[in-house]
């Protein structure tokens, strides 16, 4: 893991002591709210509708034991007891003062984390795949990427003040687990035919409400190019997105309104008079960051392991398990373990105080301390024993995290919404938790197979919705709440955006809504390794339209058996 | 404040700046909950609460100052006409790790 230098340590101690006095000058009345908010905002705080709410970034969603501990403390002593983990591998606190604010900063910056450009129109915190150094699949880990972007754009003087935020992602394998094409930039690590590591890089990916897929503007730019060509992105996008409307400034929206060809033009007449040497990362640096991403220690075990297998083989539960929630490791004998945070009838990605000491505590056991936040709100073990499985299986149970649904049904991502959120325009975690209740049963979720619900309460869409497999976002119509569905949308490799299915309905008819289109899925897969998307893919939207209405209502809402 | 004014009748409400929480405007100070909130009725007391709005946010001891429509009860019960005034009212709509947040009794 990355362990902060004296600039680092530098410029967060610094902060959270300016923040301190800007709270104070706010409190005892010297500064404006108007005044006040955009240094709040640089901070992570936002005023949300019930309290303020901190966001804390988490780099590429990486922390060891002592960094959860403490955000365990920051829960317990300065939250209700819980923290949030949210799209972006970071973790929100919903219920903090504001004069305890400062004190929260000075214990993050004790365990070098920080709330720092977890706001604002700036380069928001960097992801990553959350299977980073683990992944059989990966051509190279994406971690001491994201950490050298992290770098060069933290206060960054020229992108401070972006026409909008912006998101980048990084993902080191071709499966991509880091929803690259739906950032403002996306960058895949690959090689070229020579075996050189480069980067395939997107721009103009995104959500919002006017989601597109990234456009691919250097199918390979070679490694050490990437922080001059990087800036040349973002200075074209600086001098010329808009920043008349809002809802128009998004990199998204200059690279659509520009045209792929020309904003790749622009960017590569940029770089090309860019003083290159200048830019580029010093390669020392850069194996300088490497070097803290070298492999733990690992064991040297067997590919299987026969206590795991024995085991397996004893318990139906945890069979379920472990047939669900382990993913393949690079090292013989090892697994990355999903702790899903998702339990039945519960928000998707809270996680209490007590919980985070006790995955903290098993990490520190049996996961070489460390462990990985993920974007769709869950925690990854990612370094464990196979023969240490059942070990932590038992714990996660006495900790009520041992549900079974890592990439199934009720493995759902959910927005605040308006239990929390001030933008929001409708709820999005009891829609989820409907959900999670109704197809609670795990082997009914195991026979459905992968499929991702992501729900969003506003248009704003952080809750992913363009790109769940079953998509739903939250409106107003008529001063009640309404919910769209959409099908069809990928996060991953071969990203697409889901599709309206029809027109918005009741929160209250969305489970057996869900339960229709899941039907429809099964009568219709080719076999049961077809996955939803799959299916929905090759028959289109039309043979699930009908699942919209329950049957014996017709489209007013009227009960078509109801007497006149 | 003038531009969001509602239809009547409606109440005062912000966020509190120290704790963030809803508090509502009883015509002297704010209040935690809305059944102490003063109701603008008629265009006279409409007026005032939104010159009460305009100068607290001047003052600045309070957030995001804003008149929410009310229905009244035959009894006077206050009850928010649109749903996101009720959520502000009762706090979140779900069950969370720590204990529940009821507005009014922090």
């Amino acid at each position: 893991m990355y362990r902060y230098d004296e600039f680092d340590e530098t410029i967060v101690r610094q902060r959270a002591a300016q923040f301190r006095g800007q709270v104070e000058r706010r409190i005892d009345g010297s500064l404006t709210e108007e005044e006040f908010t955009p240094l709040r905002l640089m901070n992570g705080l936002y005023l949300q509708l019930h309290a303020y709410m901190l966001r804390v970034a988490v780099p590429y969603g990486t922390l060891d034991s002592k960094q959860l501990r403490q955000l365990g403390l920051i829960a317990e002593k300065y939250d209700r007891g819980y923290g949030h983990f949210t799209t972006r591998q970071n973790i929100q606190y919903n219920w903090p003062v504001l004069k305890d604010v400062p004190d929260i900063l000075d214990l993050l910056a004790d365990v070098e984390m920080h709330a720092i450009q977890t706001s604002g129109n700036c380069i928001r915190n960097v992801t990553a795949d959350h299977f980073a150094g683990v992944a059989a699949d990966e051509v190279e880990d994406p971690r001491p990427t994201a950490e050298l972007v992290r770098q060069w754009s933290t206060l960054h003087p020229e992108f401070a003040f972006l026409p909008r935020k912006f998101k980048i992602a990084v993902t080191g394998a071709p499966d991509d687990r880091a929803a690259i094409a739906v950032h403002d930039i996306g960058l895949q690590i690959l090689r070229n035919d020579a075996g050189d590591i480069g980067y395939r890089v997107l721009v103009g990916g995104g959500m919002g409400r006017t989601p597109f897929i990234g456009k691919t503007v250097r199918q390979f730019l070679p490694k050490a190019e990437l922080l001059g060509y990087l800036e040349s992105i973002l200075r074209v996008y600086n001098l010329e997105g808009r920043r008349d409307n809002k809802y128009k400034a998004r990199v998204k929206i200059l690279v659509h309104e520009t045209g792929t060809e020309e904003f790749i033009a622009k960017v590569e007449a940029e770089y090309a008079r860019s003083p290159k040497p200048s830019v580029q990362a010093d390669p020392a640096e850069v194996e300088r960051i490497a070097a803290y991403f070298a492999p733990p220690e690992y064991d040297t075990l067997p590919a299987a392991s026969e206590a795991f297998e024995q085991a397996r083989a004893a318990d139906p539960a945890f069979e379920l398990f472990a047939a669900t929630n382990l993913f393949p490791h690079k090292i013989p004998g090892y697994t990355a373990l999903t702790v899903s945070m998702k339990p039945v009838g519960a928000p998707p990605g809270d996680a209490s105080a007590k919980q985070m000491y006790r995955l903290a505590d098993i990490a520190e056991r049996w996961s070489l301390d460390e462990l990985r936040i993920t974007h769709v709100q869950n925690v990854v073990l990612p370094h464990v024993r196979l023969d240490d499985v059942h070990a932590v299986w038992s714990a996660l149970v006495e900790a009520g995290l041992e549900t079974p649904n890592a990439g199934l049904i009720t493995d759902i991502i959910a927005c605040p919404g308006m239990d929390y959120c001030k933008l929001a325009t409708a709820r999005s975690i009891p829609i989820a938790e409907a959900i999670s209740t109704r197809f609670a049963d795990p082997v009914r979720q195991r026979d459905i197979g992968p499929l991702g619900i992501k729900i969003s309460g506003c248009i704003n869409a952080c809750g992913h919705h363009h790109v769940g497999a079953i998509g739903i976002l939250g409106l107003e119509k008529g001063g009640v709440e309404n919910y769209q569905i959409t099908l069809g949308g990928e996060p991953g490799t071969d990203a697409s955006l889901g599709e309206r299915l029809g027109a918005g309905i009741d929160g209250d008819a969305i489970p057996g809504a869900i339960e229709r289109i899941v039907d429809t899925y099964l009568d219709l897969r080719s076999d049961a390794d077809e996955p939803f998307i799959a299916t929905v893919r090759r028959v289109g939207l039309e043979p699930f339209k009908p699942a919209l209405v329950a049957p014996g209502v017709n489209v007013s809402g009227e009960s078509a058996n109801a007497p006149a | 404040m003038d531009a969001k004014r509602p239809a009547l009748p409606f109440v005062l409400t912000a966020n509190d700046l120290l704790s963030g929480y809803t508090v509502y405007h009883d015509g002297a100070r704010w209040v935690p909950k809305l059944a102490d909130a003063l109701v603008a009725s008629d265009p006279e007391a409409a007026k005032k609460l939104n010159d009460i709005g305009l100068a607290e946010l001047a003052r600045g001891a309070i957030v995001d100052p804003y008149l929410a429509g009310v229905s009244i009860a035959a009894d006077g019960a206050l009850t928010p006409r649109h749903f996101r005034d009720a959520y502000r009212l009762s706090g979140p709509t779900i069950a969370f790790a720590g204990p529940a947040f009821v507005p009014g009794e922090q």
